[in-house]
């Protein structure tokens, strides 16, 4: 009763028509700059986070929660639509996002992710309001040794969303933790592999790699195809998804949910570590794995569900402890003090209105996304209609844009340039660009937990087992690698053939 | 331009290889001890285990017959690189709009279908939707074009 | 209704005729004595949210009045700071572009990166100093000693076995542990993070790290919540905000008086009139109670320099003071 209670205080914060405008237009301006390649949610709320200044402290809390979502949907939106993760948590939905636009199913794929992300949203809001202050101490008790367990599950997971050679899924996901250890090393401040430039300090966006080896390299070989006037995708199909279609994401949505749920608790890679382990996950529940990477609706779902699961989650340790667990929490935590507020429990019990209004407004926020976006996905899909030699100069001009504005840094957009030629070379050489992107991702965190658990443990490496948290996944890990390697021998053979026929 | 080369093959010699100079340029980078990593540790170790995989990677293309590479189309490659590159060099001192129209020129021309009016008029309304769009409506920072 | 999309449309308009001004008449900006006449850019090397952007946005409105001219905060951040220290020492000395230094991109990062071309005493005019943010030790509730007497002898006994943490390793709060450990002559490991003081922290609020140095304002609240203890602040006197935590000078360690300092800069060779238009209008500024009152509310000082020298001969001894201790633990990155 006493949530009900607490659950109408908010509503009735965030429901004041004022409020309910900024939340829209938080969302409109998120969704707006998020789809522009390149820009994912950091980006866009660090170019609108000062406009939020001028607001009272409710309004720029949900405008912001507006905008966060607005640009995390953004960026899935152009993974589907045009294969450019706009952010590192929607590389997943590209891989079978676009396999399905490409197929005439954009539309179902947008509606899809839509939903899933909005059952995902009030799901997950849900538990922020019954459990967030018991969630936090469970966040608390993850030490460096235990990130460093669930990192190399991660990684080894990542190798699941690789469809073709093992051997080579897991060379690329090298090659992404080697350009992760370009910049300043953080336990010595010494410079690696940045030849001296000061813009490389602090490593390579993810973004450029993305745009350059997903955007480019997409766009290079697609132009290289001969058949002439074809237009992009093959005849467009129903744009809702059916009873039929909804029957099958429901189950990869919950799922997603609930490991995006726990996953977002953690600081760093929360919503990319699950968006791909529910990739992996509902790769070996499905009856038919051979769909994966060829337009599976549960490859859209799964993961759509788990990042938006996670990104809601992500609030608690900054809410019920003022820790920010990304660089999205930190600006939050930034607009927050602006409002001359700091989060943490005193929030939660000072300004119950704020704390509870927040949360409102997190659901109204999801809310006003569906609202906004699922008329849109019309609009979406005749702009795939448009003929491929009026679109892909359009999408390399918004690539441009997208990566110059990350730093306003024209380094960036001859990087990707690099990247896209790099891209193209490694599809012609069937190696995928996903696992590197995760390896990328993933890498550094690896890294600097590694050191940072033996540094605490003195070198002692027994520290990964003796923690009951590391330990579990430590065998997780294990298990994962046999149900990999088991059928490799068997699949030895029968690769030849395919790749013989692909 | 044909390559009838196992892709496997080269994939293995582009892993030895990347593993190679990562090694090479960390190689002083100091290495440290497992309490006390150096820079260099976790890099050496990765690029040790890229090499190790580009080895199997070769041993495997000339034990089973695997995948030639098959043939290049140099003209999308290297016309559509090279507009991006053109965009990176131009936008600090010749401003968006010039720096746009050269991408959206060059990506035309890297394309089968270069009709040269068509490709005009989409250049010119590209860049001016998104100078509205972008530059004046979001307040993104875009160098402007001088033209005196 | 429609303030934010107009504020920007208003804020991007400006810059480009700001920039297509700058651009045009050249020769007329030397004209200094109807300074400012253009709107002035701070640069802050830091994304928006940090510290240094707050102190910029506090002090935006009430300079901007004083002086009559738009300021426009500008983020350019990057490599602990110096993108954005590198773009401000290369901007033209016209008084256009001011920079909002800190003592870790102007005290400590010419001393830690090798490769920073950027030589802040000679790059730039120091204007005033804006903000004061004293460091704090804190460590887990669970960890045994409760002042820094009792920490000095818990590590004594245990040398080279208690862990700190700091936010990374060329950061004033690894560099005040590091003074202090000397100072104490105690045996420690130093274990680095990135990313802010919020992940070492959370790690010493989880007792897998024993304790740390951050800036007050980043540890007050977890103080006054009880999720961690403070042992000790790196002020001359008892801070207000947190009366009953004694300072390191009276637990017997005067030389641990340090501070995380914001402070505004020109880039070399702006003519002294600016500067000293610049320096009475921030001292103006900080009087504000506003500004004053939301940075208590946080644990910063509001202050500003007795004069631009004053700011200068402050930032020539913090950074001997650090490059000193950079150079005993072996910190540069070589």
């Amino acid at each position: 009763m006493e949530l009900f209670n607490e659950l109408l205080l908010g509503f009735s914060v965030a429901l004041t028509p004022a409020n309910l405008f900024y939340g829209f237009l938080g969302v409109l301006l998120g969704t707006v700059i998020g789809v522009l390649p390149g820009l994912g949610p950091v980006a866009t709320i660090s170019i609108l986070l000062p406009v939020t200044f001028a607001l009272p402290a409710p309004a720029a809390l949900i405008m912001l929660a507006g905008i966060y979502y607005g640009a995390q949907y953004g960026g899935s939106t152009t993974a589907i639509l045009v294969n450019l993760p706009g952010e590192s948590s929607s590389v997943v939905t590209a891989i079978d996002g676009y396999q399905m636009a490409r197929k005439g199913q954009a539309g179902l794929a947008l509606a899809t992710a839509a939903l899933c992300s909005f059952i995902a949203g009030t799901l997950a809001t849900l538990v922020i309001a019954v459990a967030a202050p018991a969630l936090a101490e469970v966040a608390l008790d993850f030490g460096p040794a235990d990130y460093f367990s669930l990192m190399l599950f991660g990684l080894v997971a990542a190798v699941i969303l690789a469809h073709g050679s093992i051997v080579k899924a897991v060379g690329m996901i090298l090659v992404g933790i080697l350009l992760g250890t370009i910049g300043i090393d953080a336990n010595t401040s010494l410079e690696r592999y940045t030849f001296g430039v000061p813009a490389f300090g602090d490593g390579i966006d993810f973004a450029v790699i993305a745009m350059g080896m997903f955007g480019i390299g997409e766009t290079i070989s697609n132009l290289e195809q001969k058949e002439g006037g074809r237009s992009f995708v093959k005849e467009v199909r129903g744009l809702w998804p059916s009873w039929a279609d909804i029957k099958r994401f429901l189950g990869p949505a919950l799922r997603g949910t609930a490991l995006g749920g726990c996953l977002g608790l953690l600081p760093g890679g929360g919503p990319v570590l699950a968006s791909f382990s529910t990739y992996a996950l509902e790769k070996k529940l499905s009856k038919k794995p051979g769909e994966f990477g060829h337009g599976a609706l549960e490859g859209v779902a799964g993961p759509e569900a788990a990042n938006n699961a996670a990104a809601q989650t992500a609030f608690i340790p900054m809410l019920t402890l003022g820790l920010p667990s990304s660089a999205v929490m930190a600006l939050m935590i930034g607009a927050l003090m602006m409002q001359g507020l700091s989060p943490g429990p005193q929030l939660m019990n000072q300004r119950p209105d704020l704390f509870w209004g927040l949360i409102a407004s997190m659901w109204l926020g999801n809310l006003m996304l569906v609202v906004l976006n699922l008329p849109l996905i019309g609009i979406w899909v005749k702009l795939l209609s448009v003929p491929y030699r009026m679109l892909y100069p359009a999408i390399m001009l918004f690539c441009c844009i997208g990566v110059y504005s990350i730093n306003n840094n024209a380094l960036d957009v001859v990087l990707a340039a690099v990247f896209g030629g790099f891209g193209y070379m490694m599809k012609r050489l069937h190696c995928e660009p996903a696992p590197l992107l995760l390896g990328f991702i993933l890498g550094p965190m690896i890294e600097e937990t590694l050191r940072r658990a033996l540094l605490i443990s003195h070198g002692d490496p027994m520290v990964f087992v003796e923690r009951p948290i590391s330990l579990s996944f430590l065998v997780l890990t294990f298990l994962l690698l046999i149900v990999l390697v088991a059928p490799m021998i068997r699949m030895t053979r029968e690769r030849a053939f395919e790749e013989g026929a692909d | 331009m044909d390559i009838r080369i196992s892709s496997d093959f080269l994939t293995g010699l582009l892993f030895c290889g990347l593993g190679a100079i990562a090694i090479i340029i960390g190689s002083d980078y100091p290495i440290g001890t497992a309490a006390r990593m150096g820079a260099g540790y976790f890099p050496l170790l990765v690029s040790s285990g890229l090499i190790l995989l580009g080895g199997v990677l070769i041993v495997r293309s000339s034990l089973t017959e695997t995948q030639e590479v098959g043939a290049i189309d140099i003209r999308p490659l290297a016309l559509l690189i090279g507009s991006i590159l053109l965009f990176g060099l131009l936008i600090e001192d010749w401003g968006f709009p010039v720096a746009g129209l050269a991408v959206v020129i060059g990506a035309r021309i890297a394309g089968r279908q270069y009709k040269p009016l068509e490709t005009i008029l989409l250049a010119v309304g590209l860049v001016g939707f998104c100078l509205v769009l972008f530059s004046y409506g979001l307040g993104l920072h875009l160098p402007a074009t001088h033209l005196w | 209704m429609n303030a934010a999309v107009t504020f920007t449309r208003r804020a991007g308009l400006a810059l480009l005729a700001g920039a297509t001004l700058a651009a045009a008449l050249p020769a007329q900006a030397q004209a200094q004595s109807d300074y400012p006449n253009q709107p002035i850019t701070v640069i802050v090397p830091f994304a928006p949210g940090g510290a240094s952007d707050f102190a910029a946005r506090l002090l935006q409105p009430r300079l901007s009045e004083i002086l009559g001219q738009q300021i426009v905060v500008e983020n350019r951040d990057g490599a602990a700071g110096n993108v954005g220290m590198d773009l401000a020492a290369r901007a033209k000395p016209d008084g256009y572009t001011l920079f909002l230094g800190n003592v870790g991109t102007v005290s400590i990062n010419p001393y830690i990166f090798s490769s920073l071309r950027v030589k802040p005493l000679e790059d730039f005019t120091p204007i005033s100093i804006v903000a004061d943010t004293p460091g704090l030790m804190i460590a887990n509730p669970k960890f045994p000693p409760n002042n820094v007497k009792e920490l000095v002898e818990y590590v004594k006994a245990r040398p080279g076995q208690v862990n700190f943490a700091s936010p990374g390793t060329g950061s004033v709060n690894r560099l005040e542990m590091e003074a202090f450990r000397r100072e104490a002559g105690l045996d420690m490991i130093h274990v680095p993070y990135k990313g802010g003081a919020g992940p070492a922290a959370a790690d010493v609020m989880g007792g897998h790290v024993s304790l740390m140095f951050v800036t007050i304002s980043s540890g007050i609240n977890h103080v006054k919540g009880g999720r961690l203890k403070a042992l000790g602040v790196s002020t001359k006197e008892r801070v207000p905000q947190l009366p009953d935590v004694p300072t390191m000078t009276e637990q017997g360690f005067p030389k641990s008086v340090s501070s995380s300092w914001q402070g505004l800069l020109a880039p070399a060779g702006t003519p002294q009139p600016i500067i000293d238009k610049l320096h009475k209008a921030v001292v103006e500024a900080m009087k504000d109670p506003t500004i004053k009152a939301r940075m208590a509310e946080s644990g910063v000082i509001a202050v500003s320099s007795p004069s631009p020298t004053d700011f200068k001969a402050y930032i020539q001894a913090d950074a001997d003071k650090w490059s000193g201790i950079i150079k005993e633990i072996g910190a540069k990155a070589d």
